[in-house]
């Protein structure tokens, strides 16, 4: 009887270790019998929590833009001027932080000495060191990636998409900030959001390996202090029902128009799991839409309305929303005719073809599991609360009554907004 | 374990049992010498085949046909090894176990490989029209938009310069008049082409039963009159830069898109002792974020958020990306050169050395951690003729020495220099 919570998944043939380390960090381990083992360490701290305060204080902080990017980028420099990189590369191991709206993570996939590995994992981002000098030298770096952006036309229409769904929602922030907004950001500002976010409470472990949780446990004692606990209060925002802007454009150096339509859900729940809930229905529903078998798909693929069809329903804590987005000479027609099928959708959304869709969206779950890559995310889904496996528990529970319902709910013009980024030249 | 058969002249039938994964994967592949003028027909073949058999006529019956077998999936790409084409379908699905109920997912995908092989839908003697013509869109859709990724576009613009005189630097899809002029015809007898003169390598992965699919594989291919060369080769640059190619053009772009090509006059065809001494090399020079160029051009200088290499091993090419401010450009090229240089006067630590044999041995074993990862290197062996020991290229790996690195990028010679910017435009 091991003396940890086990979560067993037969049908999977696989199992999800839970524990808690005495630092309050939450640690859970998916074992693998691979070459490679992976570990994601993380907090749940990201591009749109720049105005929050501990309890207890008074004002709120509010952070210019790209503060949790750019405390990412900086967690790699230390007071003794090792170098994580340099200290990963002594085994070949890949390490990597990104930094989305809801989250920043440190994660590294290694072949050999898994535990010196998450040493230096849990080293470097448990020591912060932030200095005038080492903070001015990533103004160059991280102005580089911000212009890198500037250059990518679909995250402009990413951001356009953000911009017409919400009006005071922080997810619309981009995550890395302005040439502007990071010139403003000083080592008290990053020690600030550090010393709030990076606090053991709201952050996560997890590994995929083959290893114990006992060995993981020790070295989190030999790196990890007790804290006192802090609760984060982030600033609420009234966000209104229907879409900031109904329709969008700009112009950049694209071969033809490319465009973004999205649907506003305003669905609103503090259990994340009702969340996810949610967001299965909404995936089931666009892939009975959208997917391959159906005609929207197979009529715009076939006439060449629209290249590179794809469809999402994202979501976290604090939004959602379905979209549907690709390329077109005419994108006034692809949106006629999104709006066209999404309004007989109740007609076209049938029971058999439900019942296909979800058997294949369990499949495919079941067959992305086939490697380290599932600390990733293991820790996308439990910092949030719920764990990877349960999700296909909740796609078995979803029911055609739910999608119609949904259909119902969501497809009305009031959520639905255009967005579209136009080539530079020609008569579009 | 790994199992070689040869079915018939040219075809072969290889064998990875496998049981770590939820998943077998099938991936036959067809070679034929590349031929710039039939690059646009042969792309073409098999994204017009998926889309419709005689058993199941559009793509929507197929699309349904493998979601109903638990979201099985078969797609096609077209790449090269070196100047060898390679028409690959790859079929993906889950192993029994994981199946709740009496679905013979595994008949079911190989019956749709054979129907998409034996049976497309034809009209007379060629590819049906309709069909040609959407996936003809598409292909020149797709080609068009290259120029949406400006980093990708500046590696293109430049490895198109490099190899001018090679079918290898001709785009990998043709160009879009020549996808535009392609006929329903033209495919099908590249179809017919590939059918009876292709080597054919079929791999299968995961947990099989060998004599099953040889089986399958011999039935595959029985009806086809076969009139096989061995005639590939992978053709790696071999003749010395004459003058040094220099490029810049504009675009609308707010961040500069750096290129630097290099022939490295080692390719996937030399002996582990050539390449393990390069590949380790390549490593501490600019691959990954302990190399020279990650800690000098960025760290150090700030110069940029990326700058990188990356190799062609089997045309023995090296590039080096980087994106990088218009202003900077000079500043950036010569801090590059300069970090190149360093490594062929031996300007290089124990410790750069070590991390990049690491490197080197964890891409090495970590592939392995991947079904896809295991096909290619059994694939990749078997056509570069070499040992399909992976630890026999580990022990090279860490056997390099800072003598043999400083000997391999001796012959290394910059061949292209390509910087795309913002600012008036050529046109």
């Amino acid at each position: 009887m091991s003396k940890y919570l086990e979560l067993n998944y037969p049908s999977l043939d696989e199992k999800i270790i839970c524990a808690k380390h005495r630092s309050g960090l939450e640690v859970r381990l998916i074992p693998k019998k691979f070459s490679s083992g992976c570990a994601v360490f993380g907090t749940r701290y990201g591009g749109k929590d720049n105005c929050f305060k501990l309890e207890g204080e008074e004002d709120f902080s509010v952070m210019p833009e790209g503060v949790a990017h750019y405390l990412e980028h900086k967690m790699f420099e230390s007071e003794d001027g090792t170098d994580p990189f340099e200290r990963f590369g002594r085994y070949g191991t890949y390490a990597n932080a990104f930094t989305s709206s809801n989250v920043t993570c440190y994660h590294f996939t290694s072949t050999n000495n898994f535990l010196e590995n998450l040493r230096i994992l849990l080293d470097f981002v448990s020591h912060p060191y932030f200095t005038k000098e080492n903070v001015e030298k990533e103004q160059g770096i991280i102005g580089q990636e911000i212009k890198m952006g500037d250059d990518n036309p679909n995250r402009a229409l990413y951001y356009m998409l953000l911009n017409s769904l919400y009006e005071s929602n922080p997810v619309k922030t981009k995550v890395v900030g302005t040439v502007e907004s990071i010139s403003r950001i000083t080592p008290e500002l990053l020690y600030r959001c550090y010393n709030t976010f990076y606090n053991m409470s709201n952050m996560r472990l997890c590994v995929s390996a083959d290893i114990t949780m006992d060995e993981i446990l020790s070295v989190c004692d030999e790196f990890l202090e007790i804290k006192p606990q802090k609760k984060i209060i982030r600033k609420t925002f009234e966000e209104k029902e229907e879409v900031n802007v109904k329709y969008s454009e700009k112009k950049m150096s694209v071969s033809k128009p490319i465009f973004i339509v999205g649907v506003k859900d305003n669905f609103k729940s503090d259990n994340y799991t009702e969340r996810y809930r949610r967001n299965i229905a909404s995936n089931i529903m666009m892939n009975v839409l959208f997917g391959q078998s159906g005609d929207f798909y197979n009529d715009v693929y076939k006439s060449g309305l629209i290249n590179d069809f794809d469809f999402d329903a994202d979501f976290s804590d604090s939004y959602a929303y379905c979209a549907i987005d690709g390329k077109s000479d005419e994108p006034e027609k692809a949106y006629e005719k999104f709006l066209t099928c999404v309004k007989n959708a109740k007609d076209i959304i049938k029971r058999e073809d439900f019942n296909r869709c979800k058997i294949a969206s369990i499949a495919s779950i079941i067959k992305s599991l086939d490697s380290v890559g599932v600390a990733q995310a293991e820790f996308r889904t439990s910092i949030f609360g719920t764990e990877l496996f349960d999700l296909i528990n909740l796609y078995r529970e979803v029911t055609f009554e739910d999608v119609i319902s949904l259909s119902e709910e969501l497809f009305n013009d009031r959520y639905i907004t255009m967005n579209v980024v136009k080539p530079l030249k020609g008569d579009y | 374990m790994f199992e070689r058969k040869q079915i018939s002249e040219g075809i072969f039938f290889n064998c990875i049992s496998d049981l770590r994964f939820k998943v077998n994967m099938i991936s036959i592949k067809f070679l034929l010498p590349l031929e710039k003028e039939n690059n646009a027909p042969r792309a073409l073949i098999f994204p017009v085949i998926i889309g419709g058999t005689e058993n199941y006529p559009t793509e929507k019956d197929l699309n349904r046909y493998l979601e109903e077998i638990y979201s099985s999936t078969v797609s096609s790409s077209f790449n090269r090894l070196g100047n060898i084409c390679i028409e690959n379908l790859n079929a993906v699905f889950l192993r029994k176990k994981y199946i709740q109920d009496e679905t013979d997912v595994e008949t079911g995908v190989l019956n749709v490989l054979e129907d998409m092989l034996r049976h497309p839908v034809l009209e007379g003697r060629a590819f049906k029209k309709e069909k040609v013509e959407t996936e003809k869109m598409h292909l020149a859709d797709s080609e068009r938009s290259v120029i949406n990724n400006k980093g990708k576009y500046a590696v293109n613009r430049c490895m198109e310069q490099m190899l001018s005189d090679d079918d290898f630097g001709y785009p990998p899809n043709g160009t879009v008049e020549d996808i535009e002029r392609t006929t329903p015809e033209q495919i099908y007898e590249q179809y017919l082409y590939m059918l009876e003169h292709a080597r054919i390598e079929v791999f299968a992965a995961g947990e099989l039963d060998f004599g099953k699919y040889c089986a399958f594989v011999k039935e595959l291919f029985s009806g086809v009159d076969r009139k096989y060369e061995d005639n590939l080769s992978v053709s790696p640059i071999t003749d010395h830069v004459r003058k040094v190619k220099r490029i810049n053009e504009t675009d609308d772009v707010a961040q500069g898109k750096m290129v630097i090509g290099f022939r490295t006059f080692c390719s996937s065809v030399d002996d582990y002792s050539k390449t393990a001494p390069l590949i380790v090399g390549m490593n501490l020079f600019g691959a990954g974020s302990t190399s020279k160029l990650f800690n000098n051009v960025r760290e150090k200088m700030s110069l940029c958020y990326y700058c990188s290499s990356f190799s062609v091993m089997d045309k023995g090419l090296m590039f080096i990306q980087s994106g990088v401010a218009k202003e900077n450009e000079k500043k950036a090229f010569d801090a590059i050169m300069e970090q190149f240089e360093n490594v062929k006067k031996g300007d290089i630590s124990d410790g750069e050395i070590e991390n990049a044999k690491s490197d080197a041995v964890s891409d090495l074993v970590g592939a392995f951690d991947y079904l896809r990862g295991v096909i290619s290197w059994y694939f990749v062996k078997t056509i570069t003729g070499k040992s399909y020991d992976k630890e026999l290229l580990v022990n090279y790996f860490k056997g390099v020495t800072k003598e043999q690195i400083v000997e391999s990028f001796k012959s290394i010679e910059l061949d292209t220099y390509y910087f795309l910017c913002g600012g008036e435009s050529n046109e």
